[in-house]
């Protein structure tokens, strides 16, 4: 079972594993993983962390951060980098 | 009452471009109940008959994950709209079909909505929209939603689909013999319980309950008497798992992965597609060997750019407020017979020259912020983001650090609240202590000021090696750290999804670089101007020595007391003067102070060289010569960065104020000036950004956990320092 190899070979990783590298592991193209990914996210097994939800919406102190940003919420400063797929478990 | 129509799909396929197209202006904005998501509400008609359209958050499935999902999924199974337009992405219709299979098999009428069908088609993505509609069994529409075109079609599909009256036939997939063997079981068992087929086809029903859908469930325990039901689905779903030796939702996931790659092949060609461009640019970007030396170069490019190449525009600004500027403001109080009292010294020596000597570095801000957000909007930076990971991962960091870090380069305060993403407080913890090291960009103006000063020749290469010593810190750190209190625990494993290589988008580029400029200029007109007034009333205040208020020498004032204390402490590390030890005290606040404060210091103490003009006419074709002059040397500065020299730029001319920091090192270092200096800027990198980063850091780690980062950046500060100082004079440098 496809889905079953790749959500083992996530497991086995320590830490961060991309789309690239479990394309090696698995014997397969970068393109098939994405699939087999969307499958999964569709399936609500994985989870994106690092949602933006999970940022505060307030500043630290007022006078401080307040008075030139406009909150960590909508900080210019973030960087939308990448999508961090988290194995879902109940 | 108008049927209610949702319009659903994946996240960032269109849904709200196409939702503004079909309603136009007849919208309202309100909450979801108990939310702060917004829910966006529109009227639009067909034939007369008037549809309430609902903008509905982006989910790929109905197994919600997070909050904002589950108010979609929530209201697609249990509000079960009229209609649902499923808007999918025409250049990844792989995952819009997960999502198509999903509301299919839910029962719920749809129509899809091929979105972005111009971008497929120059992609050379063809769809065979006629065997797809024949395959779900629904209208399949093309649209562009951002010019509109399709939207009328859509709508009458719409009205179509609902104008039919019969409710749709759920879509049946074969899940093989042991889902299906158990799941027919569970269909049985509802029978007894008319009430679970109102909340939708029973298969649907009971393959939710086998998949641990939480509001199917909680909708199902709310039937009197379905306990029974319910206990089956979670016997059926433990069977089920141990049969297959893998959990149901794999297993579902499996087979809708099966039919979506089979209904691909059919009506876009099957796909045999091999590494991307942007694949084979990865797989040197982000290699084992190659990907660090990459990164190395890619930073090398992007400081010299904005050391180098904005350098002149620097030099413009800070000879247009330092001469011109200054002088009408000088002109300004004569005018008003103020000139010579403590309001004109203010103004000139505190606010235009504190604020003004932090201005001056816009352009190298610039040139940062614009060097970052290319790199970000081509989709380098997460390459980089990425190589870093298995750097920090090495040295016991938690492979997800790597973004509050990256945020770091920009700003401490949001990369502290970027800790959040991680799993574990440990992690968070030591992330938190480790970000301030990465050089944020409001250090930029003190290595570009000090590097001017000490290293005329080698600014670029000196922002560089800060950067790089940052990282390094960090990496020390953490690695002591997490061999120590904050013991390594197991990482958790997740995927990093890196986005496509592309062109930086110039609208886009821009628009961070501005964001980014202005949150920095609106720093100067806030915290910059509060501590340069402030600085200007400590040096104005006479603490024991002669003088009265605004009258007495700066090292008499109140300001140079307070520094005096510090300034010993300092004296190993080569910057034991009061001016120094001053600059790095208010530098606690913000650390573009540093150059402000130093800017009022230096000004101040500077009587003797009083520049003249013949009149406004003259400032203003001064300051128009000099931008002329300073864009021409941006543009020959360009390809220094790499490595062609076509023109000789280097400028032996120093400010007034260069070379007064030059004295005032060379005095505090008994002639050792430049290694002062670097460890001075070292000094600078490594203790605490600002109090927005401490108050930050409290907030995320309590009072307790932000004396410890406070301390223990001094202390590693003043250590670095020390190193750098008293081994550079062990070796003979500098």
């Amino acid at each position: 079972m496809r889905l079953a190899d790749l959500t083992r070979e996530i497991e086995r990783s320590r830490g961060a594993v991309t789309v690239l590298d479990l394309a090696a592991r698995l014997d397969t193209t970068p393109a098939a993983v994405d699939a087999m990914l969307a499958a999964l996210r569709a399936a609500g097994k994985l989870s994106p962390d690092g949602r933006p939800q999970q940022r505060s919406d307030e500043c630290p102190s007022p006078g401080s951060c307040s008075a030139v940003c406009p909150g960590p919420a909508s900080c210019p400063f973030v960087a939308n980098l990448v999508t961090g797929l988290e194995i879902r478990r109940r | 009452m108008s049927p209610i129509i949702a319009i659903a799909g994946c996240p960032n396929a269109g849904k709200t471009t196409l939702f503004n197209r079909m309603t136009g202006a007849k919208q309202k904005v309100g909450n979801w109940p108990g939310q702060t998501v917004d829910r966006h509400e529109g009227a639009f008609s067909v034939h007369g008959q008037t549809f309430q359209a609902v903008d509905l958050p982006g989910t790929y499935g109905l197994v919600a994950v997070s909050a904002e999902e589950a108010i979609a999924t929530g209201f697609l199974c249990q509000e079960r709209p009229a209609a649902v337009v499923t808007v999918i992405d025409a250049t990844n219709l792989s995952a819009g079909l997960h999502f198509v299979a999903q509301i299919a098999e839910a029962g719920l009428r749809q129509v899809v909505a091929l979105n972005m069908s111009d971008v497929a088609e120059r992609r050379g993505i063809t769809i065979d929209t006629e065997t797809l509609e024949d395959a779900i069994g629904v209208k399949v529409i093309r649209t562009v939603a951002r010019r509109g075109d399709g939207v009328e079609e859509l709508q009458a599909a719409i009205a179509d689909a609902v104008g039919g009256g019969l409710p749709a036939a759920p879509l049946v997939l074969d899940y093989g013999p042991v889902v299906e063997r158990h799941l027919g079981g569970l269909v049985e068992t509802t029978v007894a319980h008319p009430e679970i087929h109102r909340l939708g086809p029973p298969r649907w029903i009971m393959l939710q309950l086998l998949a641990g859908d939480e509001q199917v469930t909680r909708a199902v325990e709310d039937i009197p008497g379905s306990a029974k039901v319910l206990t089956a689905a979670q016997q059926a779903r433990e069977t089920v798992a141990a049969e297959l030796g893998f959990d149901i939702e794999t297993a579902l996931a499996e087979r809708r992965l099966d039919w979506v790659t089979g209904l691909v092949d059919r009506v876009s060609g099957p796909c045999h597609a091999g590494p991307t461009v942007s694949d084979r640019l990865d797989m040197v970007l982000t290699h084992q060997a190659w990907g660090l030396p990459v990164f190395l170069a890619v930073m090398w490019v992007t400081l010299r750019v904005t050391a180098d190449v904005t350098a002149p525009f620097l030099d413009w600004i800070d000879s247009t407020i330092s001469g011109p500027v200054s002088r009408w403001a000088e002109a300004l109080f004569q005018a008003i017979s103020l000139d010579g009292t403590w309001a004109e010294g203010l103004v000139v020596d505190g606010i235009i020259a504190g604020v003004g000597g932090v201005l001056a570095f816009v352009p190298v801000l610039f040139g940062l912020y614009f060097m970052l957000a290319m790199l970000e909007d081509s989709g380098y930076m997460a390459r980089a983001a990425s190589v870093m990971d298995r750097g920090m991962r090495a040295v016991g960091i938690p492979g997800k650090a790597f973004l509050p870090m990256m945020v770091g380069f920009g700003c401490t305060v949001p990369a502290i609240y970027a800790t959040r993403t991680l799993d574990s407080s440990r992690d968070r913890l030591l992330t938190g202590l480790l970000t301030p090291f990465m050089s944020c960009g409001a250090r930029l103006p003190v290595y570009v000021l000090l590097a001017e000063v000490f290293y005329a020749g080698q600014r670029s290469t000196v922002v560089f090696s800060m950067y790089l010593l940052g990282i390094a810190v960090a990496a020390l750190i953490g690695l002591i750290l997490s061999r120590t209190v904050l013991r390594e625990s197991e990482p958790a494993p997740f995927v990093m999804v890196l986005p496509e290589f592309r062109l930086p988008n110039a609208r886009t580029v821009w628009a961070l670089t501005r964001q980014r400029t202005w949150t920095f200029i609106k720093g100067a007109g806030t915290i910059i101007l509060a501590a340069s007034i402030v600085v200007w009333f400590l040096l104005a205040i006479p603490s024991g020595g002669g003088g009265g208020f605004a009258d007495t020498p700066v090292e008499d004032s109140a300001f140079g007391g307070i520094s005096k204390v510090i300034a010993p402490a300092l004296k190993p590390l080569g910057f034991g003067e009061w001016e120094q030890s001053g600059a790095l005290l208010t530098g606690f606040v913000a650390k573009e102070v540093v150059v402000s404060t130093m800017a009022q210091l230096y000004a101040v103490e500077d009587t003797a060289e009083e520049e003249t003009s013949d009149g406004f006419g003259d400032d203003l074709r001064e300051i128009g010569t000099s931008f002329v002059g300073a864009a021409a040397d941006t543009l020959r500065a360009i390809p220094r960065v790499v490595g062609l020299n076509y023109v000789d730029l280097e400028d032996d001319s120093s400010s007034h104020l260069q070379s007064t920091i030059r004295s005032s090192f060379d005095k505090s270092s008994h002639g050792h000036g430049a290694l002062a200096g670097m460890a001075f800027l070292v000094f600078v990198l490594l203790y605490t950004p600002c109090m927005a980063a401490v108050a930050a850091f409290r907030q995320e780690f309590g009072a307790r956990w932000m004396w410890v980062s406070v301390i223990g950046q001094s202390v590693v500060a003043w250590t670095g320092a020390l190193l750098v100082y008293q081994g550079g004079l062990l070796l003979g440098v500098g």
